[in-house]
């Protein structure tokens, strides 16, 4: 037990800061003054201040509140696209290594496709019919899943050959049954470590597609179209470009520490080499 | 000792706008130019003026439907013959390079101009200006002959014949019907050798310019490098250029700071973005140049589209809009006045100006909506099932366009009209948007002339028989078109055409069609020291006294 610490801490760090985070995200509005809706016509792009904290917007909002606001979309988007890509991939990889035969190779021959084509400028080109911000989550979600996929169905050819799973199919039990009781639990620190990674993805690759004008569409806002917004202006007025940075640089460090705490904790293999 | 005083007080002149400036009060208005206007004799011979441009030009015939940008007349009017050069104050005045006087020599039956030319203008190939570049110019773009793919017919429409006068050196241009801005017309003059042909003018100034008449000459326009290298022309017959050498060179407007602040470039127009003035001013050497150019910023509101064909609902967009709040969040941190735009023709400054805006009231917003049918359900207006929702359409990344939409959608909600707000890359804006009227509200900048019943004819004019020109909301009346009309042909009578004018203005007003935001403010970083180019306002720059002054 004492072995695997360092990956617990981390994990514990990780958990933290994204409860933080999240905590700040969704319980945040309730304390702070302003909401991202309502427009300070006494103030356009001030600085911080008592009444704005981290300052306003040249159109007078305020840039706590919509920093809060694009936390909430980004953290959504990461959840649902973890939950969707990494839930797709298990179904795909397991229904062809159970079933093997032509699903297993139509399947794989699917994976492979989306694998080969440029996943960032597919989304980019499909994203502005689905508009922005959640709409999104499917479409990334779509190009996520391959590579799990193919891992869980490689784990479940081995799985489907041991001996107790032979037995199970030998006494009668059904193809879902065999994966609902004696497969999906040995997949699971698996799912959950990729799932945990695919927050982050998620959330770096929606802020990317936000930044070049594809994600959430006004009023909306992400931290993705928050950057965009202040990048031009980040040598001249830094607190607008540092609000919308930050979170998503500490999202994406939290969840990367919970994702690789948990590797290191439930994969006994690379907690003996740590 | 002197100069050191002077060099040390000089940034403060020029300190950055905003923050220490606040308490002062509001801003002075600026004044119509400021190039740093200095005698010849302080500016230094040599050096090497490096320009930016907003694109690459690939069609150097300014008059061609492609050429027809800003970038394009930048560079020729350097190294074509521009016959009238207008001032500070919008009057156009005959350049004496070119023209020994230029006037109306008659009014009936029919205007003529009579032009006489310097005899010492030669084009670069040895020829003489004269009657025949005259007569080219005026066929190509009389819209004629559809060989000629032209960028506008304005003024040479009118044109009913080009002749010689008596006397040698003498144009005469009649007029079919009179035309009161004739001074703009013929600058700058292309030579007929290059344009008379509709082959030549449509494909001879593709990637070159072929033949010049200026105080510079093209050493080189370098396609990988999108650099146009002009030199002082020996063969100039007017005072020689200060300058050795103008490098233009096309940079992307988000580089633009960095560029300045790199020494890479000698000017910077920042436009409405207090960010790039910052930066750009906080550079050493630089220096702020400040004008109400003839520039406006406006929204255009499509009347085609079935909520905002009925003008009460129009009028409602136009009232329940707070004009002044939405210059104080375009031009905050720029240290500018807070002056809405109040006439369609005229900005303030020039003679004429009137702000004919209805005032801001959101309760009669609400009571003309009320009139037109759209009833209030919960936090939205509706009527025979459908709900008032407008799309705003802006261009991603232009300063200034994503305030005005959120602030519009802010002040429309407060009357009960939902707002879609869409993002669309710049390059699509008019091609995919605005031109095709897929859109409710769209807000751009008119680039401002001296002459503006003539220029902006085509954006107010009623469209017909399926042309549009540039008139975007898709509405006009017979009224507005033959007050524009008179007032482009009260050619020797000022005062009527600027009441014609101002009868057009209020009469577009009351169709609320296209809503006047602001005069836009021309703010121009340059190197400390440039003289006779900045921003320039309504005036145009003689190329061949822009320099720099004597340290």
């Amino acid at each position: 037990m004492t072995r695997r610490l360092p990956g617990n801490r981390r994990t514990t760090a990780g958990a933290v800061l994204l409860t933080a985070l999240f905590l700040a995200a969704f319980l945040g509005p309730l304390v702070a003054p302003w909401d991202g809706e309502r427009i300070d016509y006494a103030a356009f792009r001030a600085p911080p201040s008592a009444a704005h904290w981290l300052g306003t917007t040249q159109s007078g909002r305020d840039v706590l509140a919509l920093t809060l606001q694009g936390m909430r979309t980004s953290l959504l988007v990461g959840l649902l696209v973890a939950v969707l890509s990494t839930g797709f991939a298990a179904a795909v990889g397991m229904t062809a290594g159970v079933l093997g035969g032509w699903a297993d190779r139509l399947l794989m021959f699917g994976a492979d496709l989306l694998l080969v084509l440029p996943s960032f400028l597919a989304v980019a080109a499909l994203a502005p019919s689905l508009g922005g911000g959640p709409g999104l989550v499917p479409l990334i979600a779509a190009f996520l899943w391959m590579i799990t996929a193919r891992m869980v169905r490689a784990m479940t050819l081995s799985l489907n050959r041991r001996d107790y799973v032979r037995a199970a199919r030998y006494l009668g039990v059904g193809p879902v049954r065999v994966v609902v009781r004696h497969i999906l639990p040995h997949l699971a620190s698996l799912l959950i470590v990729d799932a945990a990674l695919n927050v982050s993805l998620a959330i770096l690759t929606e802020s990317g597609l936000a930044y070049l004008g594809f994600g959430a569409q006004p009023p909306d806002v992400s931290l993705g179209t928050l950057i965009a917004d202040a990048r031009a202006a980040a040598p001249v007025y830094p607190w607008l470009f540092a609000a919308a940075a930050g979170p998503l640089v500490l999202i994406v460090l939290a969840v990367n520490l919970l994702g690789d705490g948990l590797r290191d904790a439930l994969d006994p293999a690379i907690a003996r080499c740590s | 000792m002197r100069a050191r005083t002077l060099l040390a007080v000089a940034p403060l002149l020029v300190a950055p706008p905003g923050g220490c400036g606040e308490a002062a009060g509001p801003p002075p208005v600026p004044p119509p130019a400021d190039v740093n206007p200095a005698p010849r004799a302080e500016v230094r011979t040599g050096g090497t003026l490096r320009w930016p441009l907003p694109e690459f030009p690939v069609q150097w015939n300014v008059n061609h439907a492609d050429g027809s940008r800003s970038a394009v007349g930048t560079v020729v009017r350097a190294v074509l013959p521009v016959l009238m050069r207008a001032d500070a104050r919008a009057v156009a005045h005959p350049v004496p390079e070119y023209l020994l006087s230029a006037r109306v020599t008659r009014l009936r039956p029919r205007q003529v101009v009579t032009y006489r030319l310097n005899p010492a203008a030669r084009w670069s190939d040895g020829r003489r200006l004269g009657v025949a570049d005259f007569a080219a110019q005026a066929r190509a773009l009389s819209g004629a002959d559809p060989r000629f793919r032209v960028a506008t017919v304005t003024g040479y429409r009118q044109i009913a014949r080009v002749e010689a006068g008596t006397a040698p050196g003498e144009v005469r241009v009649v007029f079919a019907r009179p035309y009161a801005d004739w001074r703009g017309l013929f600058s700058p003059l292309y030579p007929a050798s290059r344009t008379a042909a509709p082959d030549a003018f449509n494909r001879a100034w593709t990637n070159r310019i072929p033949v010049t008449a200026g105080p510079f000459r093209v050493a080189r326009i370098d396609r990988m490098q999108q650099t146009v290298t002009l030199v002082r022309d020996s063969a100039w017959w007017g005072r020689p250029a200060r300058l050795d050498r103008i490098v233009f060179r096309a940079l992307d407007g988000a580089a633009l700071p960095g560029a300045f602040a790199a020494d890479e470039i000698d000017l910077i127009d920042v436009g409405t973005d207090a960010a790039a003035l910052r930066r750009a001013a906080a550079a050493p050497s630089a220096a702020v140049r400040r004008a109400a150019g003839p520039d406006w910023r406006h929204l255009t509101l499509n009347a085609a589209r079935p909520a905002l064909a009925d003008v009460r609902v129009r009028r409602a967009v136009f009232a329940a809009l707070d004009r002044t709040a939405l210059v104080r969040a375009d031009l905050a941190g720029l240290d500018w006045p807070v002056r809405p735009l109040g006439n369609h023709f005229v900005v303030p400054g020039r003679p004429g100006y009137r702000d004919n805006a209805p005032p801001y009231d959101p309760a009669a917003a609400r009571r003309l909506l009320d009139a037109a049918g759209w009833r209030l359900h919960g936090r939205h207006r509706t009527r025979g099932g459908r709900t008032l929702v407008l799309r705003f359409v802006l261009p991603a990344g232009v300063p200034g366009a994503k305030p005005e939409a959120e602030l519009t959608r802010a002040m429309l909600r407060n009357v009960g009209i939902g707002v879609d707000v869409r993002i669309v890359p710049v390059a699509d804006l008019f091609d995919r948007y605005v031109a095709p009227g897929a859109f409710d509200i769209v807000p751009f900048t008119w680039l401002g002339t001296a002459f503006p019943a003539s220029a902006l004819r085509s954006a107010f004019a009623r469209p017909s028989g399926g042309g549009l020109l540039q008139n975007y909301a898709r509405h006009g009346t017979a009224a507005i078109d033959r007050a524009m009309d008179r007032a482009a042909s009260a050619a020797g009578d000022p005062r009527r055409a600027r009441a014609l004018l101002d009868k057009a203005d209020r009469l577009l007003w009351r169709e609320a069609t296209v809503l006047p935001l602001y005069q836009r403010p021309q703010i121009v970083v340059v190197r400390r020291g440039l003289a006779n180019l900045g921003a320039n306002g309504f005036s145009e720059p003689a190329y061949e006294d822009i320099g720099f002054t004597r340290p």
